[in-house]
């Protein structure tokens, strides 16, 4: 019986400071090798947990939900993504575990911030029953992403 | 001339009864419903490539996994791969059409697929399904468990996709928006929801509810594309191949070729 023990990730970022009519946050290189989560998004509350209630008072602006690839099925290799470019004539499609980008709008929470530099707490999130049913490697250390990009629209 | 399976046909000469009505299944009649278990239970059946087992398996496991997530292939993909499993269904039960469980409104798995069992006591064969046809080394020991059945843990029906999430995702103008916000923050949600075998992606297509919840999202595709009409994918993408399926993207896009639809004529008049 697996345990879920995956730990939040914070970051720090400015918040845009001239008018926008709508905010995103863009994470970008997201490992989606192994379980299913939802990955909850909170500004200014480094403490944020599993338990952490989702509404504005603790700092709640969003989440994202990873499909979780579940492990390698293959042999040897099977599930090592490719590196470097591609040989022009490699018509097949992106390797499967290829890193993935999520989008999501957080207008409001972020005009509350406006101009400020916040923190962004990122708390992946696994029912405990789900995670049992899987081995450790599947729900260990889950919350995996290159980086955060602000996108403001005018 | 549009595409179909058969070849290329003048979408002129289908008739309108031709057009299959995908229903809500809270919508659906007894007849339909029971239609559909049937159609299921034979499919389930069959152990070559026209019965269940094949068509969860393209999704997932037995290896190649093919279908597309994390791309903006999810939607004309899982569009392909519903009309041809819908296709075998048809094969079994003539009448039958995919239904779709609209997550905003139906709070839970549906009855119709929550039900264990039958009036007469016999198993519900939308409430799962049989997990085969898997190599045994390819449930490896860091990967998904061995199941042979399918099975579900819904979370609280408050976590569930709300309308207002929905109406917002459906004014975004641009398809590569689209289709971002609705794989990320519903499609996505909603396999996690739903939990156990649904929450894996090598074997989310064996559970039988796998298919109301696609059939949903292709719904929410469609009702996109009434408001926003010539907003397709980059054309770049057009004629890619939908593998293992042979269909294009730019094949996907007209479902009334593909021979169904999400709406029906329930009135006519005439001066």
């Amino acid at each position: 019986m697996a345990i879920f023990t995956s730990q939040p990730v914070t970051v720090t970022l400015d918040a845009p400071s001239g008018p926008f009519s709508r905010a995103d946050l863009e994470f970008h290189g997201i490992d989606h090798a192994r379980a299913s989560y939802e990955a909850r998004i909170f500004f200014d509350n480094s403490g944020a947990g599993p338990d952490t209630p989702k509404d504005a008072k603790h700092g709640y602006a969003g989440s994202f939900y990873v499909f979780g690839h579940g492990g390698c099925a293959g042999d040897e290799g099977h599930c090592e993504v490719p590196t470097g470019p591609a040989r022009p004539s490699d018509l097949r499609p992106e390797h499967q575990l290829t890193t993935i980008t999520q989008r999501v709008i957080v207008t409001e929470p972020m005009r509350r911030l406006a101009g400020k530099r916040i923190t962004v707490s990122v708390v992946p999130v696994m029912d405990p029953a789900d995670a049992a049913d899987l081995p450790d490697a599947l729900v260990t250390d889950l919350l995996h992403f290159d980086r955060i990009n602000v996108v403001a629209y005018q | 001339m549009v595409w179909r399976y058969a070849g290329w046909v003048d979408p002129g000469k289908a008739a309108p009864s031709q057009i299959r009505f995908r229903q809500s299944v809270t919508a659906l009649a007894a007849d339909d419903l029971t239609a559909l278990r049937s159609g299921v239970s034979r499919m389930v059946a069959i152990a070559d490539e026209r019965g269940y087992e094949h068509w969860a398996g393209i999704h997932g496991l037995p290896l190649p996994i093919y279908c597309h997530h994390g791309d903006l292939f999810f939607l004309p993909w899982h569009r392909a791969y519903l009309y041809f499993m819908e296709q075998y269904l048809l094969d079994q039960e003539p009448a039958v059409s995919l239904p779709w469980w609209d997550w905003t409104d139906q709070l839970g798995i549906p009855p119709a697929y929550s039900d264990p069992a039958l009036a007469d006591g016999t198993p519900n064969p939308l409430a799962s399904a049989p997990v085969t046809g898997i190599p045994d080394a390819q449930f490896t020991q860091d990967g998904v468990p061995r199941v042979t059945q399918t099975y579900r843990r819904p979370k609280h029906p408050a976590a569930l996709p709300s309308p207002d999430l929905v109406e917002q995702i459906l004014q975004l103008p641009t398809f590569d928006d689209f289709s971002t916000q609705l794989e990320g923050q519903v499609h996505n949600l909603v396999h996690w929801w739903t939990g156990g075998t649904m929450s894996m992606v090598p074997l989310a297509a064996y559970d039988p509810v796998f298919w109301a919840h696609h059939c949903m999202i292709d719904r929410l595709w469609a009702l996109w594309q009434l408001r926003h009409p010539g907003a397709d994918p980059d054309p770049g993408m057009l004629n890619a191949a939908l593998a293992p399926f042979p269909m294009t993207v730019a094949q996907t896009l007209d479902i009334t070729s593909l021979g169904y639809q999400y709406a029906q004529v329930v009135g006519v008049a005439t001066p």
